[in-house]
């Protein structure tokens, strides 16, 4: 017997044909996008004090909830603020659970959460990047916040939609920010 | 703004940013052009901000691509179970708010994807899954338990989905067999789980089970399809009735003294 065509399963399964291929896509944007600003989500993630492991676990998180985002249509205008946001909030909730897990259970000073530079760190880095790095892990969070994200290219904007204050308070931090550095370096000689 | 006024670093930074009004812009413009103070500034400002984002955007760090697999393969086991992504954390949240968290370890988040007071995977995380297998290729080959390695990236999905951290996986969990490969188990992703070390439930004890499970099938005296399901549902259960027992037969008989229930 012939195998016949039954337009009918065509309709039934259109609907499931068309969302796979949907998923597929969505996948490789977000793996796109992962490719693109992997990095400076890593390193946004990493300046609020956690170990670079926990913060691969939330740049993971976060292009996770990137792909529901997305597979459920919600809306895609200014999806890097969007990564840089979600970013911002998983690392702040991880700095929290690390940093009450250290002193609940090994009584370890919380300024131990910054790590020294280790040997890598003093290859990678002249000593001025590195006077400056020291500076910035220095500065209050929103401050260093700011200038981060101007340093990572967002505008004033778009750091005030991702940290969540006003445009003004942008300026002013990156202000704080920039002048704090000024006069290290001028203390620093 | 007069002569007599500077501009103000924040000002400045406005101007550049264009986030002032045309009129604000004229006569920050006008000011700067008469003023060398405010010049400076501006030109210090600069300098310190590129400075600054020399440090910060240091060297490109290289990609990982491991991370990025992982990544892929966590979209297509949420596109093929879309409510899988939230639910170890809202499995989390239920358990914890009831009261009913298990403690195999200090870190609640790791191990409640688990069975509320025992190291036995969540059916909805890790259902098993198996390949079809003749009774002659199952008890044709000695049982030596030697399961094919995980791969890497196959191992790190899985922790992500139990959501285990970073510095716990493969020192206090190891990717374990749901179901066997001996007995017909693939390593697919819904046929792997965390497997505590250190508790009384331990590999140890499912591997006896695992092998008790296998000579029964190979003597007749149970189906394989039977000795899956036994290991793909509460295998710890199946262990007590197998064995006549309530703990594992090693650590009553004073071979084992696990860390953890």
């Amino acid at each position: 017997m012939g195998s016949t065509f039954n337009p009918s399963r065509l309709a039934i399964l259109a609907p499931a044909i068309a969302g796979h291929g949907k998923a597929h896509a969505i996948e490789a944007e977000v793996l796109a996008m992962f490719d693109l600003h992997h990095a400076a989500l890593l390193r946004y993630a990493v300046s609020f004090g956690i170990a670079v492991q926990d913060g691969e676990d939330v740049v993971q998180e976060t292009f996770l909830a990137l792909f529901r985002h997305l597979l459920e249509e919600k809306p895609q205008d200014n999806l890097r603020s969007w990564l840089f946001r979600v970013t911002h909030n998983l690392a702040l909730k991880r700095r929290g659970t690390h940093r009450r897990e250290v002193s609940e259970g090994e009584g370890v000073s919380l300024e131990c959460v910054d790590p020294a530079p280790g040997p890598e760190d003093l290859l990678l880095f002249s000593e001025r990047k590195l006077h400056l790095r020291r500076v910035l892990q220095a500065m209050p969070v929103t401050d260093r916040a700011c200038l981060q994200l101007r340093a990572e290219g967002l505008r004033y904007r778009e750091i005030a939609e991702v940290i969540g204050i006003s445009l003004g308070s942008v300026a002013a931090a990156v202000a704080r920010s920039i002048e704090r550095l000024e006069r290290s370096e001028v203390s620093r000689g | 703004m007069g002569d007599s006024v500077h501009l103000s670093r924040e000002d400045i930074l406005l101007l550049q940013e264009g986030e002032l009004t045309a009129a604000e812009t004229a006569a920050a413009e006008l000011h700067l052009d008469q003023c060398e103070v405010c010049r400076a500034l501006k030109r210090r400002t600069e300098q310190t901000f590129a400075a600054a984002v020399e440090a910060i955007v240091a060297e490109p760090s290289k990609m990982p691509k491991d991370r990025r697999d992982v990544l892929h393969h966590r979209m297509v086991l949420a596109r093929r179970r879309p409510w899988a992504i939230g639910f170890a954390s809202a499995a989390a949240g239920l358990l914890v708010a009831a009261g009913l968290g298990i403690s195999l370890h200090r870190n609640h988040q790791a191990v409640v994807p688990y069975m509320e007071d025992r190291p036995v995977p969540n059916p909805q995380l890790t259902p098993g899954a198996v390949r079809v297998m003749a009774l002659s290729e199952v008890c044709g080959e000695k049982d030596d338990d030697l399961d094919p390695a995980v791969p890497v990236t196959t191992q790190q999905v899985v922790f992500a989905e139990y959501h285990v951290p970073q510095q716990q996986r493969g020192k206090e969990f190891q990717v374990d067999y749901l179901i066997s490969p001996q007995l017909g188990g693939t390593a697919e992703i819904r046929n792997l789980w965390p497997q505590p070390y250190s508790t009384m439930w331990n590999a140890q004890a499912k591997d006896m089970l695992e092998r008790r499970l296998h000579r029964m099938v190979c003597s007749g005296t149970t189906t394989l399809e039977q000795a899956q399901h036994e290991l793909a549902g509460d295998w710890i259960e199946s262990y007590k009735q197998e064995f006549k027992t309530q703990a594992p037969l090693r650590v009553e008989a004073g071979l084992e003294r696990p860390l953890l229930p």
